[in-house]
């Protein structure tokens, strides 16, 4: 027994050894720089890596299914190159078709101080319309993008170059008004056919109409394109001292991403509410909705598609977080699809970059399936976003 | 009617102009705003963005705080990677003045004499490590001087025709902390150079200045949750090295700690490290009187 004793305090020495070699006791003689200028040398910008492994299993029939599988990783330069401006390059890796493949997810400038209140962000970026598009994907707090946004902007959500300007008005209480003009989005896709398949449809009026027809793999990549214009007003109103209630309108015009086959003209509005409340240091109940609604002019007709999801997520202590989506959205085609699934999902952080997560997603619409995800990310290096 | 309107929007806009007739100073932490009280006097208004009970690692930005900031004359934050959720913020806010190199920007660690600043490669196999070193400095309260300091120089830089004033109110602010260090030193004594055990690294400073002996951390490294075997290891050391007490904040889960207690015996003292983390605790001095008064109570010796 004394030598178990022996063994189980030599190795929590052990243990606690390396804080005492490890550290150096100094002065500081100026103050540390914040996100963006933190890369050493000092002339370098932050550099970082997300990475992220899943693996899913469930009812359906895939081919990357019941496997763990490499899915995405972001890297990210971040460092500012004027006072008060700063630049975001960041590359993402993932998937196309089983196919890994580069990408430049977002290569911005954002100047916060152009003209008293106003800022802007140039270059390509996640436009910022609603509270999750603007959002990397390891910084959601679920697996899987929510239905309406993949059916509506793409399934890496709505990503365009341009320019979007940010006024934060001079009232009382948080109000920014963000307008946008963009160029392009959604990825690059192939035509299987100059002369797409046609059906016969009903448009608003009654009247029968004939439209083209997406391959299948195109219909997953629908998203505005073309010119694209923005608008966002982004509100926040403090409830008490430890709750918040944030309201968002938003709005965006453009074309389909097939333009050139449908001649579809698209307009999108929305709304968006998220209420936070921290009881205590750890815990976090917040309760998100987003609403959309897209009128997609064709030659022939009008659609009208609506979509929405709603989260509902309580983070337990600093390491637990559960949460449940409801998401509820039709698609954008002519043939009338609509998604109906419920998510719950299970998080645990282990540090302040790495989690593990489970995501139990049942869908009831467009047919009955269950799926159930794994999915572990991880950050290393200096890596922020802005006020999001 | 259109008059109305206009006159109307007019004073929506004005408000925070008309509003201000005093500095306007906001912090991160309620230590900083109660320092900053103490130096600004009656020409400051102290705005904490946080709450003394809440884990300053790991305050969410909201965006009422931008409204704070876009007000702020001086920033006063505790830097060392501590409280970095404000460089959004300061970002959204679109102030000029609080960014960082600017006037109004004070980081007041500035003169610290930094404990465990790692050397060599970091990366997250050490945990949830601090870059810059351990950022709880204001837990000695030797360092409250420090900051008072750094947020005088800052005061007189924008407002130098109160330099007198504040540098009276520094002076005040400091005799009256040396006083009362004085007293905590003296009520310390009968701890010096015995063990403690800690949760997180809050407390290397705190103990530094009592002469607290910091033998173990429950977490076995900064922000990494202890597992089974991890405590199985610590509660044997416990009992043979025979710490004095366990300091833990009272931000974390009691239950390991509590069990850790119960097997080993060792009292288990639960506290605020910050100004507000609990309500008897209502300004910098009043955290180390509750502190020293807890450790009296519960870890007699």
């Amino acid at each position: 027994m004394v030598k178990r004793k022996s063994k189980y305090i030599f190795a929590v020495l052990i243990a606690v050894a390396p804080y005492a070699s490890a550290y150096a006791q100094e002065k500081i003689e100026e103050a540390a720089p914040p996100s963006g200028m933190r890369g050493a040398p000092a002339n370098l910008p932050d550099v970082s890596v997300i990475g992220e492994i899943y693996g899913f299993t469930g009812d359906g029939e895939y081919a990357d299914m019941n496997k763990v599988l490499f899915n995405s990783a972001e890297l990210a330069l971040q460092g500012y190159l004027y006072p008060k401006m700063r630049t975001d390059i960041i590359f993402a890796m993932h998937k196309h078709d089983e196919e890994l493949e580069w990408e430049l997810e977002e290569a911005k400038v954002t100047g916060n101080q152009i003209l008293g209140n106003l800022g802007l962000v140039a270059g390509k970026s996640l436009v910022g319309i609603g509270k999750v598009n603007t959002l990397h994907p390891h910084h959601r707090s679920y697996f899987s993008q929510p239905a309406v946004l993949n059916n509506f902007f793409g399934d890496h959500g709505l990503m365009a170059e341009g320019l979007q300007l940010n006024y934060l008005m001079p009232l009382p209480f948080f109000a920014q008004v963000s307008v946008g003009a963009w160029q392009g989005g959604g990825h690059t896709h192939s035509h299987a056919s100059e002369e797409p398949e046609t059906a016969d449809i009903l448009d608003v009026t009654g009247s029968t109409v004939t439209v083209a027809l997406y391959e299948e793999e195109e219909s997953e990549e629908f998203s505005l394109a073309g010119e694209i214009y923005t608008g966002r007003l982004w509100t926040s109103f403090p409830l008490s001292s430890i709750s918040e209630l944030e309201v968002g309108l938003n709005m965006a015009k453009g074309n389909g991403a097939h333009f050139e086959h449908h001649m579809d003209n698209v307009k999108v509005q929305g709304i968006d509410l998220t209420f936070k409340r921290w009881p205590t240091a750890h815990k976090r109940f917040i309760w998100q909705i987003e609403l959309y609604q897209m009128k997609r002019e064709v030659p022939v007709g009008e659609l009208e598609r609506t979509g929405y999801y709603t989260f509902l997520g309580y983070r337990l202590n600093k390491y637990w977080e559960t949460g449940l989506r409801y998401d509820s959205s039709e698609n954008v085609l002519p043939d009338l699809v609509e998604t109906e699934s419920a998510s719950l999902i299970l998080t645990k952080k282990m540090t302040e970059t790495t989690y593990l997560r489970a995501e139990y997603q049942n869908y009831s619409k467009p047919e009955k399936e269950n799926k159930v995800y794994l999915q572990f990310v991880w950050g290393i290096g200096p890596h922020s976003h802005p006020l999001e | 009617m259109i008059k109305k309107y206009i006159t109307l929007i007019f004073m929506i806009i004005a408000i925070p102009v008309i509003a201000k007739d005093k500095i306007m100073v906001v912090t991160t932490t309620e230590d900083l705003a109660s320092i900053a009280k103490s130096v600004g006097g009656e020409k400051i208004e102290v705005v904490s963005l946080s709450k003394g009970w809440q884990d300053p690692h790991l305050v969410e930005p909201r965006p009422s705080m931008v409204m704070q900031l876009r007000k702020a004359d001086l920033l006063v934050k505790i830097g060392m990677d501590l409280d970095m959720w404000i460089d959004g913020l300061i970002d959204a806010a679109r102030n000029k003045n609080i960014v960082y190199g600017e006037k109004g920007y004070v980081d007041v660690s500035v003169g610290i004499s930094v404990l465990e600043k790692p050397e060599g490669k970091i990366d997250a196999s050490m945990g949830d490590i601090h870059l810059y070193g351990n950022p709880h400095y204001w837990l000695n309260p030797e360092n409250g001087k420090v900051i008072g300091k750094n947020i005088l120089e800052g005061l007189i830089r924008n407002y130098p025709e109160f330099k007198e004033e504040f540098g009276n109110n520094y002076k005040k602010f400091c005799a009256g902390l040396d006083n009362k260090i004085e007293v905590w030193r003296k009520r310390l004594l009968p701890w010096k150079n015995t063990p403690v055990v800690i949760y997180h690294q809050s407390w290397p400073y705190f103990s530094d200045f009592a002469g607290l002996k910091i033998a173990a951390t429950i977490e076995p490294k900064p922000g990494i949750p202890p597992r089974p075997a991890y405590i199985r290891e610590l509660i044997q050391f416990m009992k043979k090295e025979k710490p004095v007490m366990i300091l833990q904040e009272n931000f974390y889960s009691e239950k390991t700690g509590k069990m850790i207690s119960s097997e080993t015996g060792t009292p288990f003292l639960i506290l605020p490290p910050s100004t507000g983390g609990v309500k008897e605790v209502k300004d910098y001095a009043g955290l180390f009187d509750y502190i020293v008064g807890e450790i009296e109570k519960k870890a007699a010796r």
